[in-house]
């Protein structure tokens, strides 16, 4: 669309993507959100940012699960955590933030979700997700 | 010739139409005899004729002029007409006089016949070289596209640079018969006229300099780079002019790059390239220039930009380079249910795993994986089915289409080391033994004949299968058909039995399976019948055996498919281990995989020393038993970091600006081939669902008004389509007459056929390539309307369109064989924090 009348403007809607800081222990996945698209609605994300905040059992060498980074965060719409359509990760303390200048375009109807993991088996770390995504009804 | 010397003369806005009278399309001017009484009526349509030739060469102008504004973007002065009159001047050879712009004027000795022998001719001669001057100068440079043609092409229109005034005095007057017989009766009409050929020669003579010297005027230029380093035609626009320099700017618009400057002073013109390490001497201003390159020219195109297309997008992406990890498509797996994938279970569509097991997977590379790191993805599909091919077992029975069909009417001297059975006839004696019509006996290696009495006849019994299952309850069917004599059905017994377990019977033929229709007659052969479902509560792991045979019945019974279903879980914990030669580790997945739902695993190696081909990459399924895992595809890519394109801050978002004009660009010509088909645009899916076949289909379709669309490695010999752009990977190909080298391009084109020649690989270019695993998260392109349905068959929405759209590359879409953007669109998922 060229302009954003009240009109067009009322068909996006901007749902935050927020995960408070919690602590994510070893092997688990937390889902955060899950958004619905329909037929003729439009999916957008430009905007996930990964903070792992602190390694709550520091001094340990990673023992991975996956090949998809020590923590990570995506968007999906199947259930492995490798098929992410849109994923940062960290291997550290520290923030990462998905490319905004990247954008996840998502016409397809189904449940999509933002999932959170810690892809580790024997630490366990304190993450902050934010983040936002677009439905353009 | 360009009239140099009418630069001087004041223009007025318009030209009049005055008395004009519409001059014959022959260019003859009304004719005069001079033998005859006067008739000064015949002067003066005359006169009025030649202002009509005055305002044509007007209309050229205009016409000239709108082309330059057209091409070049820029507006040059045209005189405001009247009225309409043709562009295209009327000559007549014999009407010329001099036509070097003088003109001789009657004089008080002259005689009325002077006027026209001489006054109008060199007049007329007047009109000529304006327009020609005009013309010639749009036919050098347009070429092609030129809105003039000159009506001498040369000799009988010499050039010159001298414009003589030639009296020309803007006097309404016409010859009229109420007026004296004088010298100024013929005179003062003739300098009217000598003043609008001024008026024209000075038009001319500016919009020529245009034209000559684009570079000074031009606000938009269209360049193309050729002779290496090869870049197609693109806009450059002005973005600062001043007495020393004009400069126009191009797409990436990065600082001090991507320019071109003219320098009016010199006449110099210089490049400045997008790479910041290459610099370009000035130029003396022309079309054609050498560029940086030794033989590289920069050719400035006169000429409408034309509208581009996704493949010119494509390349103009690849000009920036982010900062970031990157991936490079280093080798594809397509299909595993070849011999390129040895172990587990391979079903009809792809390779599986359905316990703990391995596979060991050939990837088709074919020279030396150089040392570097490395990431495997994987397409895959936990599945509630497990569907093998009828000539998957292990008795060595196949057939057509995939059937496992039991050998009827064994001959002596053809048996094997399996199972028959004795029909008709009073029995047959083998190895010593005799066995009556309906015994059966095991083949023995190396005794191959037998004796058959009163016509006796041996044909195969059973067929044995192997199975590896998990644990649980699963449906078990078959479907079969006839590939033999008319038959209304087969006796079939069928069982199987687990490690050290007996055998359980799964199928009995106390009745036989039917092979009729609703009125009991024999089906056509071919005609697939699936069995009733029985149940098979599978308790070990391993893999147990499944023999199938064929009692009774006429005919000769053809196992196509053997299908084992499961609907107990909807979901599996898969945790795999996947190793790859030169690697110091191995990778592990722990996953969580839902039922006929397409995903990607990716398995990624920090470190891979140089490993040779072949290259075999094995993957292990250690847990758990649950939804066989089918194995669709497998993709090797290496990982790097990439450097920027120095001093492109400011310009991320490069990469998605031009993907988004050139799915804009895919989209036109879908409104195109719409309009090409009458709105009548074909199914491409049958039954509403969807697959890699219609995937193909849709970009075929997409392609007819888009050539440059899709990449296609490897096309065949005789496969070249006109109108589509194809690059020669390797060796030498001919096409219609022409050698291209290695990185060369050409066009197919109609004249030249559909076929090359050479030793050569020949890839098609385009902006899509076909979607392999490692594309998940890339952006791609779809029929709006598709989806997944919950029952894990891709369809196309009841109300949806074929509309294509962008969007991020999912597993399923792969699956579905749809495309995804070409490499040089990607970006890195992570915002690199420092930009350097």
């Amino acid at each position: 669309m060229t302009y954003v009348t009240p009109t067009a403007y009322s068909k996006i809607v901007t749902f935050p993507v927020a995960l408070a800081q919690t602590e994510l222990r070893r092997g688990k996945a937390l889902q955060i959100a899950t958004f619905s698209v329909a037929v003729g609605q439009r999916l957008q994300m430009k905007s996930l940012h990964l903070q792992v905040y602190r390694v709550l059992n520091p001094g340990l060498l990673p023992d991975l699960l996956n090949s998809i980074g020590a923590v990570s965060v995506g968007l999906y719409q199947a259930s492995m955590l490798t098929g992410a359509l849109a994923l940062i990760s960290r291997n550290a303390s520290g923030v990462s933030s998905y490319n905004p200048f990247k954008s996840c375009e998502i016409y397809s109807p189904g449940e999509y979700k933002i999932i959170v993991s810690n892809n580790t088996r024997n630490i366990d770390y304190s993450v902050i997700v934010t983040g936002a995504v677009k439905l353009f009804i | 010739m360009n009239l140099e010397s009418a630069l001087v003369i004041r223009l007025r806005e318009n030209i009049r139409w005055e008395s004009a009278l519409e001059v014959s399309s022959t260019g003859t001017l009304q004719p005069v005899n001079p033998n005859a009484p006067l008739n000064v009526l015949h002067y003066q349509q005359r006169d009025r004729e030649l202002a009509f030739r005055d305002l044509i060469n007007a209309a050229a102008v205009v016409e000239a002029s709108v082309h330059v504004s057209d091409v070049w973007h820029y507006k040059p002065e045209a005189p405001r007409m009247e009225g309409a009159t043709g562009k295209q001047l009327p000559h007549a050879p014999a009407e010329m006089g001099l036509a070097n712009s003088q003109v001789r004027h009657v004089k008080y000795t002259s005689v009325p016949a002077d006027a026209y022998s001489k006054t109008d001719r060199d007049l007329y001669g007047r009109d000529v070289l304006v327009y020609d001057v005009l013309a010639r100068a749009c036919q050098l440079v347009f070429q092609d596209t030129s809105p003039l043609v000159a009506v001498s092409s040369t000799g009988s229109v010499p050039g010159t640079q001298v414009w003589s005034l030639a009296e020309g005095q803007a006097v309404r007057a016409d010859i009229n018969t109420a007026l004296p017989l004088d010298r100024e009766l013929f005179k003062k009409p003739d300098m009217n006229l000598a003043d609008r050929d001024n008026q024209m020669a000075g038009y001319v003579s500016r919009l020529v300099q245009v034209i000559k010297n684009p570079f000074a005027y031009a606000e938009r230029l269209y360049v193309s780079v050729t002779g290496g380093n090869d870049r197609e035609p693109e806009v450059y626009v002005l973005i600062s002019e001043s007495d020393e320099e004009r400069v126009w700017s191009g797409d990436p618009a990065i600082e001090g790059r991507n320019r071109f400057v003219y320098r009016p002073q010199t006449n110099m013109l210089e490049w400045l390239p997008q790479s910041a390490d290459t610099v370009h001497v000035p130029q003396i201003m022309a079309l054609v220039i050498p560029g940086v390159l030794p033989g590289q020219n920069l050719n400035t195109l006169a000429v409408v930009p034309a509208a581009k297309d996704a493949q010119f997008w494509r390349l103009k992406a690849g000009q920036l380079t982010p900062a970031g990890q990157n991936y490079i498509d280093v080798a594809t797996l397509k299909f595993t249910s070849t011999d390129e994938v040895v172990g587990g279970i391979t079903q009809v569509v792809a390779a599986s795993l359905t316990v703990p097991d391995t596979l060991t997977i050939r990837l088709p590379i074919s020279a030396p994986l150089p040392n570097g790191a490395y990431r495997i993805s994987v397409l895959t599909n936990p599945c509630s089915t497990v569907e093998i091919i009828g000539a998957q077992n292990i008795s060595g029975a196949d057939g057509d289409d995939g059937g496992a069909e039991y050998f009827v009417d064994v001959a002596s001297g053809a048996i094997l080391p399996l199972s028959y059975v004795v029909y008709d006839g009073d029995g047959v004696t083998y190895n010593g033994q005799a066995y009556a019509p309906g015994e059966a006996f095991f083949g023995v290696t190396g005794i191959t004949t037998y004796t058959a009495i009163n016509g006796s006849k041996v044909r195969q019994f059973g067929v044995t299968w192997n199975m590896a299952l998990a644990p649980g309850s699963w449906t078990f069917t078959v479907d079969y058909t006839n590939v033999g004599e008319p038959t209304t059905g087969f006796g079939v017994q069928a069982s199987y039995a687990e490690n050290g377990k007996s055998e359980i019977s799964l199928i009995q033929d106390t009745v036989a399976l039917p092979f009729r229709d609703a009125l009991g007659t024999p089906l056509p052969n071919g005609t697939i019948v699936t069995s009733p479902p029985v149940n098979i509560e599978v308790t070990l792991p391993s893999a147990f055996s499944l023999p199938i045979y064929w009692t009774f019945g006429n005919g000769q019974l053809s196992i196509k498919r053997l299908r084992f279903t499961r609907s107990d879980l909807t979901e599996t914990h898969y945790v795999l281990n996947g190793t790859l030669p030169g690697a110091a580790t191995g990778a592990a997945a722990d996953v969580r995989g839902t039922a006929n739902q397409p995903d990607v695993i990716v398995f990624d190696y920090g470190t891979v020393a140089t490993t040779t081909p072949p290259v075999y990459m094995t993957l292990t399924l250690t847990e758990e038993l649950g939804l066989p895992l089918q194995v669709k595809q497998v993709q090797l890519q290496s990982v790097g970091t990439t450097a920027p394109t120095p001093l492109t801050e400011n310009m991320q978002g490069w990469r998605q600006e031009c993907l988004e004009r050139g799915v804009r660009a895919v989209q036109q010509s879908y409104h195109q081939m719409v309009l090409l088909s009458n709105g009548s645009v074909p199914t491409l899916n049958s039954a509403g669902t969807w697959d890699n076949s219609a995937s193909e289909d849709y970009m075929s379709l997409l392609e007819v008004a888009h050539p440059r669309l899709r990449i296609i490695e490897q096309v065949g010999t005789n496969t070249i389509t006109d109108g589509r752009q194809y690059t020669v990977r390797s060796g030498i190909a001919t096409y219609a007459g022409v050698n291209y080298t290695t990185g060369q391009y050409f066009y197919g084109i109609d004249t030249g056929g559909t076929a090359y020649s050479g030793v050569a690989i020949v890839d098609q270019v385009g902006a899509f390539k076909k979607a392999a695993p490692g594309h998940i998260g890339r952006p791609g392109i779809m029929p709006l309307g598709l989806k997944l349905s919950d029952d894990g068959v891709v369809r196309v929405d009841s109300a949806g369109s074929l509309y294509p759209v962008l969007v991020t590359m999912q597993a399923w879409m792969i699956d579905a064989g749809l495309y995804s953007a070409a490499p040089e669109f990607w970006q890195p998922d992570i915002l690199e924090t420092s930009i350097t």
